[in-house]
């Protein structure tokens, strides 16, 4: 009995969920996409805060500066990783990459790897 | 109850939970949140614009730009060093009139009235909600003695991209063999600090290869170099030892206009080719309209958001803002991209009700030292709130190690891609 009463709140949760986050994609698409659904605690602006600098050199060609769109969170956020800890070689990146705190790289990462979709 | 249902349903909890201030924001205020004027269609102006278009399409964006096309002054020296052409480092405003419905004014402004939040321009008045200032910088022609607005043909500065650009360009490709040119930099703060030196070397790198027993004098204001110094004097050094003469302490005070010579406290030298690059300070509009401190130079602006320090609703950004408020960050291009995008996210906070966050800028400078070579200069900025300034991050400052090709491809890469930012 309890467990039905639970899977009913639970499933009448996800609905409204669904229709207010179905709303929000209908009215500004981009919000949506742009916010990781397991990441609540940094806010969406913070998120453009710390990336959108990024932007100035690293756009959509894939020049003799490689485009950050498309690629995997994980791979990103490895390569900054890498960077930082001056193992991956190149001088510009090692030293951008140590402006940032872990938990900054993981949210630039994430922001990255969602512009695909976001096609900023 | 399915314990995996549950925790998915929790998830999805947490999306709607960080979105809700993004709900309110859609749902309140869906139409006209607002209006936001741009002054100035530069580096600043331009992200700033565009950053808010894209995050927030229902607000107005106009900006006000007497200019109807952009042309970069970053890469303005590969014009001047016959690598590249106006046409290269000039951009229309279309895709930002079309693709993002911002409004361009292509007027001159006048005034601000604060009180009213208007600003005129010598056609119209425009009503603001948030008003953001990316003037660029004037140049100050005071201290030079003789100076005449005639004396520029003689004497251009080429310091803000355009005519001057295609002038000094002209002059440097007809020169004769056994010419001299000369270059007079001004004391900092000056708009983009390594230019005058890229311009140098890259004048000499075309005379190297093309003018017989040419000669280049730089007339330095300054002590030293003034950024990326040991970069610049190793290449100097290396390739241009009988072209480069490098004077420190050597500002110029006066011109012969009769003679094409440049005087400075020491000597006169007569010039074949003369670029007086003059001492700089935010536009007098600013001025006027009290946005500068009694005695200042530059814009008086909070760091944390670039709001103006002395008017509500006022934002000011890029190479006018004062380094004594913002903190050590360089008059760039990139850092006024930056700028714009902290100063965007700022009104966009204001306008609809949302916590500002903590500002994070970059800046990466590329400059070349010959036609086929260039150096580098990076820092990531922060708040540092004890100061209250904008500082590099420990760590995360510093050069190039050397100079190399790759750097040139970088340097023309980096521009289009930030062109595009701003512009695409």
């Amino acid at each position: 009995m309890m467990k039905g009463i639970m899977k009913y709140i639970s499933s009448y949760f996800f609905l409204c969920i669904v229709f207010v986050s179905f709303n929000v994609f209908a009215e500004n698409k981009d919000f949506l996409k742009a916010v990781d659904s397991s990441h609540t605690s940094k806010s969406f602006i913070e998120a453009r805060s710390l990336s959108l600098p990024c932007l100035g050199c690293h756009g959509q060609s894939n020049a003799s500066i490689p485009s950050l769109f498309q690629l995997k969170e994980d791979y990103i956020y490895n390569a900054l990783i890498e960077y930082q800890s001056d193992k991956r070689e190149h001088y510009l990146m090692q030293i951008i990459s140590k402006g940032y705190s872990d938990e900054e790289l993981k949210i630039i990462s994430k922001y990255y790897s969602l512009q695909g979709l976001y096609n900023e | 109850m399915n314990r995996r249902l549950l925790l998915k349903n929790m998830g999805n909890l947490g999306v709607a939970t960080s979105l809700l201030p993004f709900i309110s924001i859609s749902n309140t205020n869906a139409k006209n949140v607002g209006r936001v004027v741009v002054l100035g269609a530069g580096w600043g102006g331009l992200s700033a614009a565009k950053t808010i278009k894209q995050i927030s399409p229902e607000v107005e964006v106009i900006i006000i730009d007497k200019n109807k096309e952009f042309t970069s002054c970053p890469m303005s020296n590969w014009v001047i060093g016959q690598l590249k052409s106006m046409e290269d480092i000039t951009f229309s405003f279309d895709n930002l009139k079309n693709k993002y419905s911002i409004k361009f004014i292509h007027e001159e402004a006048i005034n601000i009235d604060p009180s009213k939040k208007v600003i005129k321009t010598d056609k119209q008045e425009l009503s603001y909600d948030k008003l953001i200032l990316s003037p660029g910088v004037e140049l100050d022609y005071s201290s030079i003695e003789n100076w005449k607005e005639d004396s520029l043909y003689n004497f251009p500065a080429a310091w803000k991209a355009g005519p001057e650009t295609q002038l000094l360009s002209n002059k440097v490709k007809n020169i004769s063999n056994g010419g001299v040119v000369v270059i007079s930099i001004p004391l900092g703060p000056y708009r983009c600090p390594p230019g005058p030196y890229e311009r140098a070397s890259l004048i000499a790198s075309y005379l190297k290869k093309y003018k017989k027993n040419t000669k280049l004098i730089i007339l330095d204001s300054n002590q030293k170099i003034v950024s990326k110094g040991a970069l610049f004097q190793e290449a100097w050094d290396e390739l241009y030892s009988d072209i480069i003469e490098y004077r420190a302490n050597s500002g110029v005070v006066g011109i012969d206009n009769l003679n094409n010579k440049f005087m400075t406290d020491f000597e006169e030298i007569k010039c074949d080719v003369a670029n007086l690059i003059p001492s700089q300070r935010a536009p007098k509009f600013l001025k006027d309209n009290g946005l500068i401190d009694k005695g200042a130079n530059w814009a008086a602006v909070n760091p944390y958001d670039f709001s103006s320090s002395i008017t509500n609703d006022v934002f000011i950004i890029g190479d006018s803002t004062s380094q004594s408020n913002v903190g050590g960050v360089p008059k760039s291009g990139y850092v006024a991209n930056s700028m714009g995008k902290v100063c965007a996210l700022a009104v966009i906070a204001e306008l609809y009700d949302v916590e500002k966050v903590s500002p994070s800028l970059i800046n990466t400078c590329y400059s070349l030292v010959s036609s086929e070579e260039g150096i580098s200069v990076s820092a990531v900025y922060n708040y540092n709130k004890e100061d209250n300034k904008i500082k590099s991050i420990k760590g995360a400052t510093g050069l190039s190690p050397n100079r190399s090709s790759l750097i040139k491809d970088n340097a023309w890469d980096w521009a289009t891609n930030i062109w595009k930012d701003m512009l695409g």
